[in-house]
């Protein structure tokens, strides 16, 4: 079942990485003899409000998304990895620095902090320097709450007898946080990366609401479920649930295919 | 011969008037419920200077003068009659007897002095107030009798008598202050985020016959800033009317209307200030590039796909809704892909490889910011993007969060292009003098000019300060005219639709008379009534 | 441990407590005022206005400017109990946050109640019953809740006439169990787990004794994440809500500048997130003394 799963996984983002290929129109084209149209031959899923090709957005739109959420993820996922082993590790001062800085970066309205770096821009700025300044920030501000998570397995595992035979046997901190720590962290990690991904995503959608998002024309699979917002129209445009089922998929595959050997004891 | 018995004419007259509607009588009683989109900013009726405290405002306080949001026209109100003396400079109001405040207070032309006193205190500064002011100081008030009260200006105002219609009498003797008012409702309870609940005023001096109007005993204003919610609310039967109906959920709404034109537009300009880089400038200051680019926009696919058909190609500053101000001589820009070429082939942009270039080789692309979150808008950026393309020219679309966009068109000028919808409140061009006067800050292309940049520009200042200083309304339409031909030549604004009013009233709402000036639903408050049922 | 070295401890943590409040607040003023838009005032678009009145707004919004000046006079204010006046709703900041906070902190209590609970039966559940057809479900499931934005489930609550609670609840639970999964299979894989089990303990025992209580450490830590994960999605639901509580002010200082409401709340949520991190980690320290 896992292998089915990361075959499905595979085949899919093979699929999204060919979309220039694939998608049978350009996904901005706009057109206006067919605004909000229903599935046809000519619009597999129908079009959006502006007569764009929901089909041809949506494979567009994941692959911007695809690529840019799970790597914001993983540079979040690596800092609160890195700080908490630096916590755990580095005596009660360092915790106490880390349990602070988390605190504090978990408080504080980061928010400004991207409108500003969007002011900073210039406003001609080519759509991939906003699209990497936004997801750059999102990974590089994320790391609290996971690092809170993963400081309190460390403390718990560094009094573990291994680690503690290990620093008998003189075996230096770095390498036992590294080889000997590490790997016991896996799963946390793994937790927090499927957590994650899907919350950048759609955060990229909500700073859009601050001019933050991805810059149009481009599509992004979080801009499309904003679309979802307007529930009433689901019902007369039922097609707009695509790219919310297209995400969910791709996030149970990889749920699966993650989360898999749970169930054997 | 026996003629078979008539019914009793009683009778007769009852099924008569249940099939005319005759015992669909106005229903006295009930709470009209209402939608607010943000929290009023201030209660008190002189610093009014947002659309939720205007509306508190419109159903509290009682005004001198009212125009009729349907014909435009103004009508007695507090004020029985008015006369002009003193070349324009003075109006004079005989006051209506008998009239008093929430709390009893009686109403004299002592309260009309203390209102306009409060107005023009040089520490209060909001919209209503200002529109007191000219550069020779404020306007003053006397109290000529108990019931007549003169109003000085400085200078001769022309089209003062209207801007009585925004200003609401406060009391100079009630203990309660501003609290204490003169319009149909009254306000004594305020549970702040959540809803304010006006009561019926006890003295409102309109009747219905024997009776004191209004009719509804109360109307509780929710704040729901989400348009979305309110929807949702209108179709559970929880409010009673919706103003400023989203188009894409128009034809979702039962009791949804479509009002024709309104006053508000959508429109683009570019900044011509020295922020922008000079060989920019230049372009945006050519008015065969502002031509073309006009003359490039599908209107009506902005019109058709945006709006859903509720709007119409924008014209000029004041659209048709304005009944006696628009100049009926003008009419849209039709799209011209032609008539755009030819006009950048004569300002000297050439086609090449990769677009559309100046005569010094610099591509032709600049950004358009507009505010995030507004789809509206960000769907016309993306389509006016696809229009421009068609040209060689790329246009890149900057949604920005409406703090920082203010800030930009403003204090930094650091923009090019900006897309933003104006809201018309006042019908009377003096309402614009500070966008039409170069060296006015809301002038938004360049404000505050020290020197009119262009003759164009200097023409317009010339004839909005004569068509102000003018009594004579024709004679001052003339003048306008005038201006409205100017803008629509040179186009520093490129005015792209103006949106149709669109209101939901539900069936219980009776007496409804929507009309395109707002308050679009409640405007005549005092003569709304529901009808019994869920 | 003696008492004098508890108490001195106790002090210093509570020292370290107050400097981290009073540098959130700093940092948040720092933040505020840097971003694009703290000058401008959307009055400044209404044509209407006199240039004395126009001056008069920009005067007012620069009396803000200065970020050191303003947090200094701040804090002299907040000991004497004032919190300062909001710049877009004028009025004091501590009457807001009186009508506002009990319903926030309730909607934030029982949202997360319920998000636990339903977190923890359900972890329980796949324990006691390890089936490849109760975890996949489950896998997808909580896939598919990550998914939604909290925009769209405050307005699905709406629409099926649940309040704000439920809604905070469905944004909160997937991250909650996926991680409480995620750390419960984590212990069950330790050695002495297999041990009980070969030995034939009960299940509840051993999820209970050898599992969760292990566990301890990380789940403490995910129930005071937890807390800055709520506080973080009052915003969206209780806008889309409707109800009025501190989320709904917080987006509207937000786009506004509101210096004095942004300052005010960020020292609310960083006392209520430290507290729940020092909850957590003092629950920690007893566990492992």
């Amino acid at each position: 079942m896992p292998r089915a799963a990361l075959a499905a996984l595979a085949a899919w983002l093979l699929l999204l990485a060919a979309a220039p290929l694939v998608a049978p129109h350009p996904y901005q084209e706009q057109y206006r003899d067919a605004p909000n149209a229903p599935a046809s031959r000519r619009f597999p899923l129908g079009t959006d409000p502006l007569g764009r090709d929901r089909l041809s957005r949506m494979l567009f739109g994941a692959r911007l998304s695809l690529a840019c959420a799970p790597a914001a993820a993983a540079l979040s996922g690596f800092l609160a990895l890195l700080l908490a082993l630096a916590g755990g590790f580095g005596g009660r001062p360092a915790e106490r620095t880390v349990a602070m800085l988390a605190d504090l970066f978990l408080s504080l309205p980061w928010l400004f902090a991207l409108v500003a770096a969007r002011a900073a821009l210039p406003l001609d700025a080519p759509p991939a320097a906003a699209v990497a300044v936004t997801f750059g920030l999102l990974g590089g501000l994320g790391w609290a709450g996971p690092c809170r998570i993963l400081m309190a397995a460390v403390a718990r595992h560094r009094q573990a007898e291994f680690v503690l035979a290990a620093e008998a046997a003189g075996c230096a901190r770095w390498r036992i946080a590294a080889v000997h720590v590490t790997p016991h962290l896996w799963k946390l990690a793994a937790a927090q990366f499927l957590v994650t991904v899907p919350a950048f995503l759609l955060a990229e959608a909500n700073l859009g609401l601050l001019g933050l998002g991805v810059p149009e024309p481009l599509a992004s699979l979080g801009g499309m479920l904003r679309d979802l917002e307007d529930l009433a129209s689901i019902v007369q445009h039922p097609l707009v649930l695509a790219p919310a089922l297209l995400l969910i998929a791709l996030a149970g595959l990889f749920h699966c295919a993650v989360s898999a050997d749970e169930s054997q004891v | 011969m026996r003629f078979p018995r008539l019914p009793c004419p009683a009778l007769l007259l009852l099924i008569c008037g249940v099939h005319a509607g005759w015992l669909h009588a106005q229903q006295w009683g009930g709470e009209l419920r209402l939608c607010l989109h943000s929290e009023p900013r201030t209660l008190n009726p002189a610093l009014v200077d947002d659309d939720a405290s205007e509306t508190v405002r419109y159903l509290t306080g009682g005004v001198l003068v009212r125009v009729n949001r349907v014909t435009e026209r103004i009508e007695p109100e507090l004020a029985v009659s008015w006369k002009q003396q003193d070349a324009g400079r003075t109006l004079v109001f005989r006051l209506r007897e008998g009239v008093r405040f929430s709390d009893g207070t009686p109403f004299t032309a002592e309260d009309v002095v203390h209102t306009i006193a409060v107005l023009t205190d040089p520490n209060v500064h909001s919209p209503t107030g200002d529109a007191l002011r000219t550069e020779h100081g404020a306007a003053r008030a006397v109290a000529r009798g108990p019931f007549e009260a003169a109003v000085t200006f400085p200078d001769p105002m022309a089209g003062a008598l209207r801007l009585f219609d925004q200003i609401a009498m406060v009391s100079r003797r009630s203990p309660l202050k501003e609290r204490a008012v003169l319009g149909p409702f009254r306000l004594p309870e305020h549970r702040p985020g959540s809803d304010l609940l006006l009561e019926r005023n006890p003295y409102y001096w309109k009747s219905d016959g024997a009776r004191r109007l209004p009719y509804l005993d109360a109307v509780r204003l929710e704040i729901v800033p989400n348009r979305e919610l309110e929807a949702l609310r209108f179709r559970q039967g929880h409010i009673h009317a919706i103003t400023g109906v989203d188009p894409e959920i128009f034809g979702q709404l039962a009791g949804a209307r479509d009002l024709g034109p309104s006053l508000e537009g959508e429109q683009m300009w570019f900044n011509q200030t020295g922020s922008v880089t000079p060989y920019k400038r230049a372009w945006f200051a050519s008015r065969r590039f502002r031509n073309a680019i006009s003359f490039a926009i599908r209107r009506a696919d902005l019109c058709r796909i945006v709006y859903r058909g509720h709007a119409a190609p924008g014209i000029g500053p004041f659209p048709p809704a304005n009944l006696f101000w628009f100049n009926r001589s003008l009419h849209p820009r039709d799209f011209d892909a032609a008539a755009a070429r030819r006009l950048l082939a004569e300002d000297g942009f050439r086609s090449s490889g990769q677009g559309l270039a100046d005569r010094d080789g610099h591509p032709v692309e600049f950004s358009v910011i507009t505010n995030a979150g507004n789809r509206a808008r960000e769907r016309m950026a993306a389509m006016i993007q696809q229009d421009l393309a068609a040209l060689g020219i790329r246009v890149t679309v900057a949604p920005l969060d409406f703090a920082s966009l203010i800030d930009r068109i403003t204090r930094t000028f650091r923009y090019e292009a900006c897309l933003l919808g104006m809201n018309n409140v006042d019908l009377d061009p003096n309402g614009q003098m500070n966008v039409w006067l170069s060296s006015a800050a809301n002038h938004q292309w360049s404000p505050s000019q020290p020197a009119p940049a262009s003759p164009w520009e200097a023409e317009i200042d010339r004839l909005m300060r004569q068509q102000a200083a003018t009594p004579d309304d024709r004679r001052r339409k003339a003048l306008f005219d005038r201006v409205q031909q100017i803008v629509w030549e040179e186009e520093p604004f490129l005015y792209l639709v103006n949106r149709n009013a669109l209101v939901a009233i539900s069936p219980r709402l009776r007496n409804a008379e929507p009309a395109v000036l707002s308050p679009q639903v409640v405007w005549n408050v005092e003569r709304l009534w529901l009808a019994p049922g869920t | 441990m003696t008492s004098r070295s508890l108490a001195r401890q106790v002090a210093c943590r509570l020292a370290i407590w107050a400097g981290l409040l009073a540098a959130s607040g700093l940092l948040a003023a720092a933040l505020v005022r840097l971003a694009p838009g703290f000058d401008a005032d959307d009055r400044l678009l209404d044509a209407r206005l006199a240039p004395e009145s126009r001056e008069a707004i920009v005067r007012e919004r620069a009396a803000h400017s200065d970020v050191l000046a303003y947090y200094t006079d701040y804090l002299g204010r907040l000991a004497r109990g004032d919190l300062g006046r909001s710049v877009s709703l004028g009025r004091p900041v501590n009457e807001l946050l009186r009508e506002r906070l009990p319903g926030s902190v309730g909607s934030a209590l029982a949202g997360l109640g319920l998000a636990w609970a339903v977190s923890l039966a359900a972890v329980a559940v796949l324990e006691f019953r390890p089936s490849r057809w109760l975890e996949r479900p489950a896998a997808v499931t909580a896939a598919a809740l990550l998914c939604v934005p909290a925009a769209v489930s405050a307005l699905a609550c709406v629409h099926l006439g649940a309040a704000a609670p439920t809604a905070l609840a469905m944004v909160l639970l997937p991250r909650i169990f996926r991680y409480a999964r995620n750390v419960a299979a984590a212990a069950r894989r330790a050695p002495h787990v297999l041990a009980a089990t070969g030995c034939g303990l009960r299940p509840g025992r051993i999820l209970s004794y050898h599992v969760i209580a292990p566990a301890w450490p990380e789940l403490a830590a995910l129930g005071g994440v937890s807390v800055s994960m709520a506080a973080g999605a009052l915003i969206p639901v209780e806008s889309l809500c409707g109800s009025p509580g501190v989320g709904q002010l917080v987006w509207q200082a937000a786009l506004s500048r509101d210096l004095p409401v942004l300052v005010n709340v960020t020292l609310l949520i960083t006392a209520f997130t430290t507290g729940a991190n020092l909850l957590s980690d003092a629950a920690r320290a007893v566990r492992e003394s």
